[in-house]
Parts: C-alpha cells; structure tokens; sequence
C-alpha cells in the first residue's frame, strides 16, 4: 500500500519556540535585523561612556529555544479515527495548529489528503457587536463553510446551540456559556473529509457537554478521518480506532487506544 | 488493478495540502485568496455593520469628513490664499481630491491594524491571511461610494455636464485600491511585530497629505520636480479624479507611468513580503 491511501502522513514533526528574555521568536528573521540595526548605535554609545569592551558581535539575546513538540511521525488512514492522549502542555494542540496550518512547523512535514476542518476554536471568531445570527455567518464563512450551506445549515445551527430566544440578539449581551454553545454549534457542522477536534470544545452543562460528546461521536463514525484530542479517557477509548500518545513533545507510543489510555493512566498514577 | 487506482485518482480530486517549514521565497498562491472571496466580503461587510453600530451619525460619518474638511479648504484656499484651480470653483475642486483621498486614509489606517484586531481569528483558525488587508481596502468603498454620492450631488449644484472622460473614473478608482493595498500589505505585516507603525500612521497620513495636491492643484510644482512629485501615486490618483470629473483640468500626464511602476513595485513586493512575514504572525501577534 502507497502512502497514497494516506489521509494525514506526518514525518519528523517539530516546533520550537523562543522562550524567556527576548520577544524574538528566531534569530535569523527581519525583526531581528531591524532589532539589531536599532540597538546598535545605542550599544556602542553606551559601551563608549561606559568603557567596555564588547562582549560578542553581535547584542546578548537572553532565553532559548525550547521544542513544544519534536520528531512527531505518523498516519492515519482514510476514514480511520485516532485519538490523541497527553497531559496538559505535552504538546497536542501545537501538533493540531500545525496541522490546521494555523502555524508553520520548524522542521519536518506533513500531508493532508482532503479539505480539512478544525473544530479546535469556540465563537473565537464572533464579533460582539453582531447578533447571534450574523455570527453564524461570519464565523461559518471563517470556518470554510461555502454561503449557501450555511444559509441551508443555519436552522440547524441555531437549534442545536440552544440559544434561539436570543439568536437576533448582539452577542455582546450572551453568557459565557451560551457564547460557547454557538461556537461549538457551528463547529460541529463543518463538513470536510478530515476533522480535527479538541475535546475541550465540549462545554456548558453536563446535559449540552452529553450532547456535544455526542456529535463528536456521530463524526467520528460517519466515515471522515478525524484526529480526537480528549481528556475524557472513555470517551477516547470508545470513538477512537488507534491513538497515540503525546509526552513532553515526543511521540512516545502508538496502538490500541486501550493500551495507550492505560499506559496514560499508569504514568499519571505514578507521577 | 492499475485501471482502478488510475480510476480512482480521477474520481478523487480532494485537494492534498502540504505543510512544511518556511524556506525560500514564499509562493503567493493567489488563487487559494480568491477562492475565499467569500470570507474576504463577509468580514468587510462585518466591518461595515459593526462600525455604525451605537453611533449616532451612522454612516453619515462618510460624508461628514470630507464634507468639513472641504469647507475649511475653501474658507483657507479660496477665501484667504486664493490657489488656481484652473477655473474650477473651489469646493468642487477640493471635493474631487478629498473623495479619493478620505478612501485611501481610511483603507490604510483600517488595514494597517487589521492583523492585530483579528489576531484572535490569526491564532485559532486558517485561511488566507492576504484575506485580511484586502477585505479592509474593499470594505472601505462603502465609504467612497457615499462620499461619491456627495461629490455627485454637489456636481449638479455647480450644472455639471458629464463627459466621455467619466468612462476613465474607474480606472483610476482602481489604482486608488491597488494603491492602498500596496502600502496596507507592508504597514499591516510590519505592525504585527512593531505597535509603532499605528502610532505613526496618523502623523504619516497627514505629511503625505501635504504632498499629494488635495488642497492645491499639482501644476504648482516645478516642471522640473513633477518627475518626483509623482512618486507619489496619490498624486496620480487626485488628477486622474480632477481631470475625469471637472472640466479644464490638466490631466495627468505621463508622468503617471512613474506612478503606475511605483505602485506596481511596492504590491509585487508587498505581497511577497507579506507572505514571507505571515508565517509568524501567529506566534508573534
């Protein structure tokens, strides 16, 4: 079988950061030029005054690289379900933004076979001021979603998010909660061939969560390639047909979601 | 066997994206920008509604600026300093200034922030960020077309006969938009790292206005200067926008093609500068 098959094919994925000191995020860019290039006369004045020999050619930058995540290889086929498991900061939102393009890796790449949706942000793209309706436009438009499907979707999307008293409303004025359920609501009706959902998007009430969980679910068996980061190790186990698992950046185990979920568990139990 | 996987890959025209470290020059990809024309109108239409929300005057603002300023040009210009508007009376010769001129500061301005007030959309969703900027400078025709109406009516105030020459007015709206992207593409990708470009621009706006003949006619530079005067391609844009709409007006010479290569230069540029940038603004916003 050719990698051809393939609806995601990632090979030595890695992103690093620039932490501390330092806003720089590298060295080489022109920010860094610039940075210098304007720093400079103020250096060899103060070095002038001051009497110092300089330390380096170039100035000091304070703080390192850091790798949010490194070496991640996999794949997943068509239609196939893979959870991602990993503790708080292991790094499975970095691979799933570098996976929606939302930002580019450092080093190694990836493959995507089909039109690929996120369902990785909530109402991030409301706008206040607009009414809960106009929202639905915006943000589905945002999301990828073509005009006339949203218009055909937007019954749905209303009912679904449980906020229809207040839909002609500026969302400016919704709860936090009822923000979130239209966020999610809108989400969860995208429909491309590869998903990528963040479990935390389930939000509100047990009874809304329930339903959200649901939805995930009934993606996920609906024959899309979908990649499922959760904290709900049931939910995991159930949805997901393999899944991996994210420590500290590394790829450090992959197969049956059970043993995966178990070798999670056993790690949180012992640290 | 073969038959069918050659079959297969014609039945399966699902798109293959590719993600890899930035390296090299930056491919534009054009084309992926106009297949979200969609979220481009959206969110100029979003800027539209938003920006007259709770406002009083609502978008008569449109009209009350270049409305003002041409008054208090034609108390100065005409009243007290007396500029040769070859014939034209004044209020119609600053209006057909100020008309494209309000277009072109208000896109920038709303552009060159458009980075940072979006940044939420930046960090948790993709698309095209080249959508960003060009929905600023088409939103802002909204603007242009109600100021537009104004310099219309104000037309047929003075018994304004329409000619031939206003079949050219669009050409020169046209370089007024490429003109503001030009520069919107470099100012929005430079104030994600450096705040100061906002801060700037106000100051900016207003010495480049002092260039650009809004409140005088261009015939008052030196010959000899008009070669560099029009390195300016607002400069361009202002005649283009006199000579179309007011009769006896020089038009604007051949020295626009200065002009047209100025604004040629800095797009090509802008765009692949920006592409180049837009792979941190992300992690930098």
């Amino acid at each position: 079988m050719s990698s051809d098959h393939k609806a995601i094919v990632a090979e030595g994925l890695g992103k690093s950061y620039w932490v501390g000191g330092h806003m720089l995020i590298d060295r080489m860019g022109m920010h860094a030029l610039v940075d210098r290039a304007l720093k400079a006369p103020v250096q060899v004045i103060s070095r002038l005054v001051s009497n110092q020999k300089p330390s380096s050619h170039f100035p000091e930058i304070p703080g390192h690289m850091k790798w949010a995540i490194r070496n991640v290889s996999f794949s997943v086929d068509q239609g196939e379900v893979l959870g991602i498991v990993g503790h708080n900061g292991a790094g499975k939102s970095v691979l799933l933004k570098l996976l929606s393009r939302i930002t580019r890796p450092t080093e190694g790449r990836a493959r995507l076979h089909g039109r690929v949706g996120s369902m990785l942000e909530a109402g991030t793209s409301f706008h206040g001021e607009l009414t809960g309706r106009e929202n639905i436009q915006l943000s589905g438009a945002i999301l990828g979603m073509p005009r006339p499907r949203i218009t055909a979707l937007m019954d749905e999307i209303i009912s679904f998010s449980e906020v229809e008293e207040y839909i002609d409303t500026p969302v400016k004025r919704y709860s936090t909660g009822m923000i979130l359920r239209l966020g999610f609501s809108v989400a969860a009706h995208l429909d491309t061939d590869i998903m990528l959902i963040d479990e935390v998007l389930a939000v509100g009430d047990q009874r809304f969560k329930r339903r959200c969980v649901d939805k995930m679910r009934s993606v996920a068996r609906s024959g899309k390639t979908v990649l499922f980061v959760s904290h709900d190790m049931d939910v995991l186990k159930q949805i997901s047909d393999r899944a991996i698992l994210i420590r500290e950046g590394s790829l450090i185990m992959e197969g049956a979601p059970g043993h995966v979920v178990a070798e999670h568990v056993r790690y949180t139990g012992k640290s | 066997m073969m038959i069918r996987g050659v079959l297969t890959a014609f039945k399966d025209r699902r798109e293959t994206i590719y993600i890899n470290p930035p390296s090299g020059i930056p491919k534009l990809e054009l084309l992926e920008v106009w297949r979200n024309w969609d979220i481009i109108l959206i969110l100029a239409q979003r800027d539209i509604k938003v920006r007259y929300k709770q406002s009083f005057a609502g978008i008569g603002w449109a009209i009350i600026q270049p409305l003002l300023t041409m008054i208090v040009f034609t108390a100065v210009f005409a009243g007290v300093v007396n500029v040769n508007t070859h014939n034209s009376p004044y209020p119609l010769f600053s209006l057909a200034a100020l008309v494209p001129w309000s277009y072109f500061v208000h896109a920038i301005t709303k552009a060159t922030g458009c980075l940072v007030v979006d940044q939420d959309l930046i960090k948790r969703v993709y698309f095209p960020r080249l959508v960003l900027p060009i929905s600023a400078v088409i939103g802002g025709l909204v603007d242009f077309a109600i100021a537009f109406v104004l310099m219309l009516i104000l037309l047929l105030f003075y018994d304004w006969a329409p000619n031939l020459k206003l079949l050219l007015l669009p050409f020169f709206l046209l370089f007024a938009i490429l003109t503001a992207l030009a520069l919107s593409l470099w100012l929005s990708a430079l104030n994600v790292q450096y705040r100061d470009v906002n801060n700037a621009l106000p100051f900016f706006t207003q010495l480049m206005m002092f260039i650009s003949p809004v409140a005088y006619p261009a015939s008052v530079i030196p010959e000899k200067w008009q070669m560099v005067y029009a390195l300016n391609p607002m400069a361009t844009v202002i005649n283009g926008f006199r000579w179309v709409l007011l009769e006896e007006q020089p038009n604007p010479g051949i020295y626009s093609l200065i002009s047209v290569a100025v604004v040629m230069v800095a797009l090509i540029g802008g765009l692949y500068f920006f592409r180049w940038q837009e792979d941190r603004f992300a992690d930098v916003v």
